[in-house]
């Protein structure tokens, strides 16, 4: 048959110089470090009208190593925009985040990385889950302890999304 | 970062060397699917390491240096496109499959398995002498009172749905239950050929292996309190080496995830074969219908009544689901089957999810759907099911089990469709988003970054909504329902799904990008980015009534039902296998830790638990790693996810309803409580990464209720074309010491 032939002449071919196999071990590898909270501001752009926003997030890192694979680090981490808040230039309405705004973001193990989210803020007297919510841009500076994984500087500001 | 996939740009020689280090795995994967060799034997003859991974040697792994340049992996090469360019094909819906009366089913379904153990006078099925010549049952269930359907009568079936499961062909049915102007203006009178895109070839006939043999993909649209008798054909070739080179021709078809009897869950072991059918059972109840609400007295458990009222029916309301899925599950090769298409949707409708966003009963959420039904509207309620896929370089689908890490492909389908658009109108939308990859986790976002609202998570209604700018990762099997509201953009503005989860390799995603990030086409990998194109291109010619409650589903309250037993599964690799059944154990490279004990490759003849009918426990599933992450499926009823990494306060707020898939996270863990009540038999739970599954994570446990009325432990099914038979007693082949 002609697969068989074919499947034995590969096998033929590649059976020389093979090598011994890894074995796997299962390595828990996971280490939250200490958050940090920033002060956030800046102004979102955009129709109905600008709205210069400004609050708190907090930052967790959490370690994620690979020494099973010997892979690189990874960091998990976990961003809450705590509070932002602000008037509409235009109106003098008060605009707000819902408070428990939270992202999941897996990012390599770098010394300095910059991560973007996006985040919805709505007027304080509408609804609190507006579906038509506008999104701000927040924008994060980070260093990192390569070690530890631990967050060892960190910025932030708020923007217009304008990708 | 370097990438499975090459590069189009990469030289003509290392494209070279990609392709035929890829066609010398095709040999090896034809010859293994094909039953020519085992696992056992690639072992022996130095093809897998001891570690289970292929060895990496240059002109077979994709992740051996490449001879053009050091240290970068040699790659698999780039799936061909012969032209399609993103967004020039409309998304089909989904193909709706007819629901008939169950008198149309001939023969007649019944009780215990259509065999001559149970029914004499059963018709025989000539066997071809691939199969082994002979005759043999025309269904494929295991005979006899432990496979008989459970609560047959109670429960009796309804409505009929019947399908096959055969090669590639064209669809000259198309049925998706909406007018073409919402269906991006798609004729379904015109015939639909099996292709990814217009520019790209037609699939072999054993290409690729859909329900009906054919696209777009199926749903089955059902109520609750309205039992359905699944008929499922296996068509698929007798001969086992005619399959296009991948996926094997015996199935098991896994509701996902159905609350009723293991005779209907799919399980891993109960596969038939070509020229037989299964009859599924889904009686569609309310979990804890058997000691909750028995009376049906109250208005919150209800279904649909045909005519703008609730049909009252028994069971806990706080466990309504909306949004399941099946697809095959067959033992070590699902990953296969699964890909090669068999996986199609199921969406259940209730008082509460009714699909009809204009009646106001108190009941009826009123979520997007429309308003021409009683209940089932799909206009504004859309199903994607999402999949990368990979070409040969005939443009046929490829597939290569070599990848144990967990099989990527290079190429973005929404509904079976290379990067399709859908027209949609200004107004809110229900979409029911699943992940039917085999081994890559998605996360999504609109282009723009605009929000959108989580309200489901794996087809369980939230308690409460969540307002998010991007999903989490959605892991394979996961299923997120999201409300988009389109009435933020302006008629002819386009808006975007992107992914932001960029993967390496299939063991987990590698890094999570930002939109810009995403949208800036500098990934290496070719399935970040935009996928899916919304054209807004009208105003809804009546007003949307829909709304998106601050309450959707409460959970139930479980507070008052003692924990009978804690148990702790570790996910991880270097498993070891301790039975040799040549049917009903697998060798790894994964495999599962029970309790502290060892790590196990799968074997479905094993009982690794075996809790107590009518308890509740409470389980702890961890990642043996950091090098992974593992999306586990629990199968039975729905869970509720109690802690991550211990906490209670690390479970985000899209996770605190119910689920039946968790995402352990590398290095992760998740502790989760069920309730094992209403139906017995044997059950599963597994790693849904499907090459880690098909790889030996997997495990059996079932309900134990002291001997009445199932055996203790249940009989392990060996099925065979000529008859299902059972292994001898004890009837299984291990049981782990804390299983009872």
């Amino acid at each position: 048959m002609k697969t068989h032939r074919r499947f034995t002449a590969v096998v033929l071919a590649l059976l020389v110089g093979m090598i011994g196999g890894l074995l796997w071990g299962s390595t828990p590898a996971l280490a939250q470090t200490p958050s940090r909270v920033i002060a956030i501001a800046g102004t979102v752009n955009g129709p109905p009208e600008q709205v210069p926003l400004a609050g708190q997030a907090r930052l967790t890192s959490t370690l994620v190593t690979d020494p099973t694979f010997n892979g690189p680090s990874s960091v998990i981490l976990t961003i809450d925009i705590l509070t932002a808040h602000g008037k509409g230039l235009l109106t003098n309405k008060q605009y707000i985040s819902s408070g428990n705004d939270q992202v999941y973001r897996t990012r390599l193990l770098v010394s300095l990385d910059t991560v973007e989210i996006t985040f919805p803020f709505f007027l304080a007297a509408g609804p609190k889950l507006d579906p038509l919510a506008r999104a701000a841009l927040a924008s994060f500076n980070l260093s990192f302890d390569t070690k530890t994984g631990e967050i060892i500087g960190a910025s932030g500001t708020i923007g217009t999304p304008n990708f | 970062m370097a990438s499975f996939f090459l590069s189009p740009k990469e030289s003509k020689a290392r494209l070279r060397e990609a392709e035929n280090a890829r066609k010398n795995r095709l040999e090896i994967v034809k010859a293994w699917s094909q039953g020519q060799i085992s696992r056992r034997e690639l072992m022996k003859w130095g093809f897998i390491t001891a570690g289970g991974l292929l060895v990496p040697k240059n002109g077979l792994s994709p992740f051996a240096r490449s001879a053009y340049a050091d240290n970068i992996p040699t790659g698999a090469p780039p799936s061909p496109l012969f032209g399609a360019s993103p967004f020039t094909q409309a998304m089909p819906r989904f193909d709706v499959l007819p629901r008939n009366a169950v008198s149309t089913l001939n023969p007649a379904p019944r009780e215990r398995a259509y065999t001559r153990v149970d029914y004499p006078d059963a018709p025989l099925l000539p066997l071809p002498p691939e199969l082994g010549g002979g005759f043999g049952p025309i269904e494929g269930r295991p005979p006899g009172p432990i496979w008989a359907h459970q609560k047959f009568n109670q429960f009796g079936p309804q409505i009929a749905v019947e399908v096959t499961q055969e090669g590639a062909k064209v669809n000259t049915t198309y049925n998706p239950r909406v007018p073409s102007r919402l269906n991006s203006g798609i004729d379904p009178a015109q015939a639909i050929p099996l292709k990814f895109h217009p520019n790209m070839p037609t699939q072999n006939l054993n290409s690729v292996w859909t329900f009906n043999g054919t696209i777009p993909p199926k749903l089955v649209q059902a109520r609750y309190g309205e039992p359905v008798l699944f008929r499922h054909h296996n068509r698929l070739p007798a001969d086992v080496t005619q399959n296009g080179g991948f996926g094997r021709h015996t199935i098991s078809t896994h509701d996902h995830n159905g609350h009723h009897g293991a005779e209907n869950d799919g399980f891993t072991g109960a596969f038939f074969f070509p020229g037989q059918y299964y009859d599924y059972h889904w009686p569609i109840v309310l979990a804890g219908f058997t000691t909750i609400n028995t009376g049906a007295t109250d208005r919150m458990a209800g279904s649909p009544d045909g005519s703008g009222g609730i049909t009252k029916i028994p069971g806990d309301w706080h466990e309504t689901m909306s949004t399941h899925w099946f697809h095959d599950h067959m033992f070590s090769f699902t990953s296969q089957n699964v890909y090669k298409g068999n996986a199609a949707m199921f969406n259940i409708y209730s008082a509460l999810d009714r699909g009809n966003e204009a009646i106001n009963d108190g009941v009826n959420l009123r979520l997007p759907s429309g308003t021409t039904y009683d209940w089932g509207n799909l206009d504004y309620d859309v199903n994607l099911m999402l999949a990368d896929k990979a070409f040969d370089q005939n443009g046929q689908l490829y597939f290569d089990i070599f990848e144990f890490d967990g099989f990527l492909g290079d190429v973005m389908t929404v509904n079976l469709a290379y990067k399709p658009y859908f027209e949609v109108e200004r107004r809110k939308y229900r979409f029911r988003i699943l992940n039917a990859s085999v081994a890559r986790f998605f996360k999504i976002a609109l282009s723009d970054g605009s929000p959108m609202i989580q309200i489901g998570n794996d087809g369980n209604l939230l308690p409460n909504p969540v307002l998010l700018t991007e999903l989490d990762e959605q892991g394979i099997a996961e299923r997120y329902d999201v409300v988009i509201d389109f009435s933020r953009y302006q008629l002819n503005d386009k808006v975007w799904l992107v992914n932001l989860a960029e993967h390496q390799d299939g063991k987990k995603t590698a890094q999570d990008l930002s939109v810009r990030e995403a949208l800036s086409g500098r990934s290496s990998d070719p399935c970040v980015g935009k996928f899916l194109e919304f054209r807004i291109v009208r105003n809804p010619a009546e007003s949307d009534q829909s709304q998106v409650p601050d309450t959707l589903i409460p959970n139930p309250d479980l507070s008052k039902i003692r924990v009978e037993r804690e148990r702790v599964f570790e996910f991880g690799s270097g498993a070891n296998q301790t039975t040799n059944n040549p049917v009903t154990s697998a060798l790894g490279p994964w495999g599962v830790k029970t309790d502290d004990g060892r790590m196990l490759a799968a074997d479905f003849g094993r009982i690794s638990a075996a809790p107590k009918f009518g308890t509740r426990e409470v389980w702890t599933l961890k990642n043996g790693g950091g090098g992974w992450d593992h999306p586990i499926h629990n199968h039975f009823e729905e869970c509720q996810t109690l802690a991550r990494d211990g906490k209670a306060s690390n479970v985000p707020a899209w996770e605190r309803g119910r689920k039946d898939v968790w995402r352990l996270r590398p290095g992760g863990s998740v502790t989760i409580t069920m309730q094992f009540r209403d139906w017995g038999g044997m059950f599963m739970e597994h790693c849904h990464n499907t090459t880690h599954e098909d790889n030996a994570m997997l495990l059996r446990w079932e309900i134990d209720d002291n001997g009445a009325p199932f055996l203790r432990p249940l009989p392990t099914p060996i099925p065979t074309p000529q008859g299902v038979t059972f292994l001898r007693d004890p009837g299984v082949t291990d049981i782990l010491p804390t299983a009872f």
